[in-house]
């Protein structure tokens, strides 16, 4: 082996020589019975735990206005939301689940790669859910409002003002790409940093133009 | 773990520079080390197994302190007068160094210059022994452009 010229950073000794400071936590005596999943996977869980808890109480007072609403243009409406939560909550189940069984102890880059792909599967269903429900929400809303401000009985007297439903319909056609800008916000609020970390270690990973051929360098 | 403390107190402090995100890292990773200790099978070495468990708990850490790789590292000079002696000061030049690289360089060569095998660090990272030897060939040299040129 040819000896390396004496100007070159010797780094092996120096990583050797190096002197890490002992962590100050003491560790438990005896390791808690239920450990938690890994960060990123807890906080994910946690905000999927709490969009559940959201889902079945918004679900809960859907139920009591279709209890009390003579409205059957309501009723429609708030079956819609009642369907749309019960579709949320059923998809949040396996995606729970998924993510309780990501592995900590795969190697680092299909456990990067598993975690991105959750991700990615959680965003296209947020975002494809909010272009459905947040107009048909709007659209309800409007209903409600127009049925309780105008002081009528019933919604359906609503259907016959032409100017007043081409309103509400040109508002629900404005909300979608709103809605669906919104959902990418709170998306990307919620998860962008991690996502990027993750791609970001990926990369590096992945970081080879020369398809792993040491010769070629 | 305890035959593991040098190399993953070193890992951590490439990941944590801050004290109380070492301590935060140093006990996440000895539960996560706990939760997955059922499912190690003996199929992997016991020291590849632990690597692989503490690089992904650092993976999913630092959520707040994620910053791009090419920013400085938020470590603290040495004090003026205090200088550390020669070996010392290696190593921390060397630490700093390795600190501006990408995280997951960090890694890989942390795990080579430790003295593993590129199928070891192969088998920890997810990636072949080529894809290892390349890297680590790369990161040297960026490695000792950085230090001999600061």
């Amino acid at each position: 082996m040819a000896p390396k010229p004496l100007s070159e950073f010797d780094l092996e000794a120096a990583w050797k020589s190096a002197e890490a400071p002992m962590p100050r936590t003491v560790r438990p005596a005896t390791p808690p019975k239920d450990v938690p999943p890994p960060p990123l996977v807890r906080d994910a869980l946690r905000r999927q735990y709490a969009g559940l808890a959201f889902a079945v109480a918004i679900t809960a007072g859907y139920l009591y206005v279709l209890a009390v609403t003579p409205s059957w243009i309501l009723r429609g409406g708030i079956a819609v939301m009642v369907a749309f939560n019960t579709a949320v909550a059923w998809r949040m189940v396996p995606l729970i689940r998924q993510l309780r069984a990501v592995r900590v102890d795969q190697a680092l880059r299909p456990f990067a790669q598993s975690l991105l792909a959750e991700f990615q599967d959680w965003y296209r269903f947020q975002i494809y859910w909010a272009g459905v429900a947040m107009p048909v929400a709007a659209l309800t809303g409007f209903f409600l409002g127009g049925t309780v401000g105008a002081q009528e009985p019933d919604a359906s007297v609503l259907l016959l003002k032409p100017k007043l439903l081409f309103t509400a319909l040109g508002v629900t056609l404005a909300i979608v790409p709103l809605a669906l800008r919104l959902s990418r916000w709170m998306w990307k609020h919620s998860y962008q940093k991690d996502v990027q970390r993750l791609e970001a270690w990926l990369a590096d990973l992945d970081d080879l133009d020369d398809r792993g051929e040491p010769g070629s360098l | 773990m305890q035959a593991h403390r040098g190399l993953l107190t070193k890992l951590v402090r490439l990941y944590c520079p801050r004290t109380d995100e070492a301590d935060d890292a140093w006990q996440e990773i000895y539960l996560q080390v706990h939760h997955a200790l059922p499912g190690f099978r003996g199929d992997a070495q016991a020291a590849t197994w632990l690597y692989r468990v503490a690089l992904n708990t650092l993976l999913t850490m630092q959520r707040k302190a994620y910053r791009r790789p090419s920013t400085a590292p938020q470590e603290a000079a040495p004090e003026p007068g205090h200088e550390p002696e020669a070996r010392q000061d290696a190593a921390e030049r060397l630490h700093r160094a390795m600190v501006r690289l990408p995280e997951a360089d960090r890694a890989l060569i942390a795990l080579h210059l430790e003295g593993f095998r590129a199928e070891e660090i192969g088998e920890t990272l997810g990636i072949t022994a080529n894809h290892v030897n390349v890297k680590v060939h790369r990161i040297k040299k960026q490695l000792q452009q950085w230090l001999q040129n600061p």
